[in-house]
């Protein structure tokens, strides 16, 4: 099982609250945090444009969302250390398509929503040799 | 010929031996690619195609404007330039 996912509160209700203003399509966005080798920290939570062609089955960041992010952030001394996106059929595991285009080293932060409301969020590592399920762990507020 | 960095995000950090950045001197894009890929072919492929195309999945930046907004991998460098590399981020 790879390292846990310190996530607060606060970011879990956003990513409910964007899923679900996104759904039927996926919502997607990245996280802001320090790469370190043990369990990493969430300090944001950052929303990008799905600009994929079909954001009812898919997500594709926007990259030049993302290298304005990545400049942000660096000045911040954070680094972005994964992605979040939401999957509008309800299961948060990853799919063939999340397998075949994961980034190993990256978090993967799922969200499985239904237009009722969010059923679990949960986070994996993906490498060539599997999924590997980071646990959440989150902080109050 | 000018000096420039070429930036790396987290994604591709490992097959850049960890580096966030290399430096190197080199008048066009394609020319930095050249020189970067002597010592860090994993990343360089990940960023061309075998006959030498910028892939599909693959951004790159000359100050903060897409290569393929400008002349593509011919695309000059100047002293100071930043380069950077963005893969596609994308699932399903």
């Amino acid at each position: 099982m790879a390292p846990r996912l310190i996530l607060r509160g606060a970011h879990r209700r956003r990513i409910r609250e964007l899923s679900l203003a996104a759904w039927p399509l996926e919502a997607c966005g990245l996280l802001e945090g320090q790469d370190v080798d043990g369990p990493r920290t969430v300090v944001a939570i950052h929303p990008i444009p799905n600009v994929d062609p079909a954001p009812d089955r898919r997500y594709t960041i926007d990259p030049e969302a993302w290298l304005r992010l990545e400049h942000a952030a660096r000045r911040r001394g954070q680094t972005i250390i994964g992605v979040w996106h939401s999957h509008p059929h309800g299961d948060p595991t990853p799919s063939s398509t999340d397998r075949e285009l994961a980034w190993p080293g990256w978090s993967y932060l799922i969200a499985g929503v239904t237009n009722t409301g969010m059923r679990d969020l949960r986070c994996w590592r993906i490498d060539e040799r599997g999924c590997h399920e980071q646990p959440i762990v989150t902080e109050i507020p | 010929m000018a000096e420039v960095t070429l930036r790396i995000p987290t994604p591709l950090q490992p097959y850049a031996d960890g580096n966030g950045e290399l430096r190197a001197e080199a008048g066009y894009v394609d020319e930095l690619l050249e020189r970067i890929g002597v010592d860090h072919q994993a990343l360089v492929q990940r960023i061309r195609t075998r006959d030498g195309q910028l892939r599909p999945y693959v951004n790159v930046f000359v100050r903060r404007t897409d290569i393929r907004q400008l002349q593509g991998l011919e695309t000059e460098l100047h002293d100071g330039d930043e380069v950077i590399v963005m893969p596609s981020v994308a699932g399903g």
